[in-house]
């Protein structure tokens, strides 16, 4: 149950394609790549199209780089599967990202 | 005995399965019942994360799953210096709490002085109107035996005789037996609990203060109805003196001995020291913990002493309709009248309460009526607050706009001492049957009965037919036969099964008025027309 992510930064606006399971055994690896790279940037954009799972240890993730990157700024979801949707609308994630 | 017992040492490589372990075993015991386990597991998980980051890695993390009456209890404990893991969110996440947004309300204290332990309870589907369909098909079942067993006289006689009466009067005497020890410790637990409960301050205390002044007005309300439909005993008052039968009421309340009303089924003077073991408990606070848990642990147990009796209350109603028919019982017809009663009665506490709603604020009635109608429904279809419980509290926090502190503390309090409606009906009952049973309800009667219906209304533990359990408490207050228990549980039958529908919808507005009084709520959502 592993994650791969690439982290791909064009000027303010920062790419990431998660691929696998984002729980607590990848969540910190993940954070450690993240939230460094989140320096300058204004638009996270995390493409979930092949994202199978995220835990509260994922959220953090999300939460911490909301909290980084400060309101103004953008977080877009692209393509989550309806199971991680439903983990955003229980949290009620899904009312701070933009959802495409 | 618990379903799932283990320790780990927390890590970021283990938590995920330690999750889904527990998780797991919380299927196992919910069974059939088990809800979608997708918040379950986002909050164990997300208080494991904290545990660990909280408490370090030196000690395990202890978890059980216990199965317990409509919940599965998982408790979280970890040795570690006192710090409270469900208040972090704004470090961690900013102003934004999540974890409240999953409607599981856990709860944590530091145990034995060096353990932090949280526990949830994690609901289960409520088994929908399961008791209720049973007693309907008692109900049925008994009418169409007493129907072909009446075509054989000689045989219905024997059979009533010999099984169905000594069978109803001792599951009659089980209850009882349980009935006085259920209130007593009710009571008792109840008042020394407020000790906790002053901890959340003004909040706590005016919304306990509103919710007592509503039970008063209830009282007062079913009060002035029965005088009106059943008429009072003037001529049976003791000397005649109103104020002389009053002292002696109240005296007659307070007993000689600490030991003799327990064994004398007086239950008023049960009430009486109760209230005094509380208050005093109260006052005496955390020197005396070891008492207050021990009262605690014997609750608990007679709590599961009558859910488990109450199993039974459709043999009762069985029973007791066969008794009904057999024996002859007359004022079957004079049901519905009490019925209607209790349905004025009732839409007069929520007119006050509307009233009251219309002092504090101007918000129109139908769209508050559209908010809470998916409240109200569910309410209606499973005879349960603890099932409306999670659209409830969306309700308050995300159409009314409320505080979600307040939600979180107010709302699973009301559940649990809440029931306007059902101290009408415990008041309204013994007047209904008096009447049946041509018994005179006197002055000091219809006084005993107004205060005793509060008592014995809060101090009924929120388990289904712990209503039928308290019932005989009132047939000894104002000395109404037991033979007429069987037609009180046809009318806690069909009244009860409106009742948490009324108590649910009544507390609602209850902590709105509150809320808008302590400025806990934004006013932009509850007039939002959008927020339905």
């Amino acid at each position: 149950m592993n994650l791969n992510f690439e982290i791909v930064q064009n000027g303010d606006e920062l790419q990431v394609i998660l691929d696998g399971f984002l729980n607590s055994q990848s969540a910190q690896a993940f954070s450690d790549e993240l939230i460094p790279a989140l320096t300058g940037i204004s638009v996270l954009k995390l493409d979930m199209t092949k994202l199978k799972f995220i835990s509260s240890a994922g959220l953090r993730v999300i939460f911490k780089a909301r909290q980084v990157l400060g309101k103004e700024s953008k977080i877009v979801a692209i393509k989550p599967i309806a199971d991680i949707l439903d983990v955003f609308s229980i949290t009620g994630l899904d009312k701070m990202l933009t959802i495409e | 005995m618990s379903a799932f017992d283990k320790s780990v040492i927390l890590s970021n490589e283990n938590i995920s399965d330690f999750t889904e372990e527990i998780v797991d075993a919380y299927s196992v015991v919910a069974g059939k019942r088990a809800t979608n386990t997708t918040k379950l597991s986002l909050q164990i998980e997300e208080l494991l994360l904290r545990y660990k980051d909280l408490y370090g890695v030196q000690n395990a993390c202890h978890v059980r799953v216990v199965n317990r009456f409509n919940h599965v209890v998982i408790t979280l404990s970890q040795q570690g210096n006192q710090i409270d893991p469900l208040q972090m969110n704004e470090k961690l996440f900013g102003m934004y709490d999540w974890l409240s947004q999953l409607n599981f309300v856990p709860k944590y204290n530091y145990s034995s002085g060096s353990y932090n332990v949280v526990t949830i309870y994690a609901e289960k589907k409520p088994s929908r109107n399961a008791m209720l369909y049973k007693m309907l098909a008692a109900l049925l079942l008994a009418l169409a035996f007493c129907g072909i067993l009446n075509l054989f006289p000689n045989a219905a006689s024997f059979v009533n005789e010999t099984i169905i009466s000594p069978l109803f009067a001792k599951l009659t005497a089980v209850m009882t037996a349980l009935a006085t020890p259920l209130v007593f410790l009710g009571v008792v637990t109840g008042i020394s609990g407020m000790g906790s409960t002053s901890s959340f301050g003004k909040v706590s205390s005016t919304l306990l203060k509103n919710m007592m002044i509503t039970y008063f007005i209830s009282a007062f309300i079913f009060t002035l109805f029965a005088v009106f439909v059943y008429g009072i005993d003037e001529s049976a008052n003791a000397t005649g003196n109103i104020f002389a039968d009053l002292l002696k009421l109240i005296l007659d309340v307070i007993p000689n001995n600490l030991v003799v009303p327990f064994t004398v089924d007086n239950d008023l003077q049960v009430i009486a020291i109760a209230i005094f073991v509380g208050v005093v408990m109260l006052i005496l606070g955390n020197s005396v913990s070891k008492v207050n848990a021990f009262f605690l642990e014997v609750s608990n147990i007679v709590n599961k002493m009558m859910e488990l009796v109450c199993r039974l209350l459709p043999l009762m109603v069985f029973l007791g309709v066969c008794n009904l028919f057999f024996g002859k019982v007359e004022g079957l017809s004079n049901i519905y009248k009490m019925a209607v009663v209790w349905l004025i009665a009732s839409a007069v506490v929520v007119l006050y309460i509307f009233f009251r709603l219309r002092l504090v604020a101007k918000v129109p009635i139908r769209l508050l009526f559209r908010k809470q109608l998916q409240t109200l429904m569910i309410n209606l279809s499973t005879s349960s607050q603890i099932a409306a419980l999670p659209e409830n509290l969306n309700c308050c926090k995300n159409k009314f706009g409320i505080d979600s502190k307040i939600v979180d503390f107010a709302i699973p309090l009301g559940i649990v001492t809440y029931m306007p409606a059902g101290a009408i009906f415990l008041g309204l009952l013994p007047w209904s049957l008096a009447e049946i049973a041509g018994i005179p309800i006197t002055m000091e009667s219809c006084i005993l009965i107004l205060f005793s219906s509060i008592v014995i209304a809060i101090a009924a533990p929120p388990i289904p037919g712990s209503a039928f359990a308290v019932m005989p408490l009132m047939f000894s207050i104002c000395g109404v036969p037991m033979d007429m228990y069987p037609l009180a549980v046809l009318m806690g039958t069909f009244i009860g099964y409106v009742l948490p529908a009324v108590n649910g919808y009544c507390m609602q507005l209850e902590v709105l008025i509150m809320a808008i009084k302590q400025k806990q709520i934004n006013l932009d959502i509850l007039t939002s027309e959008e927020c339905i």
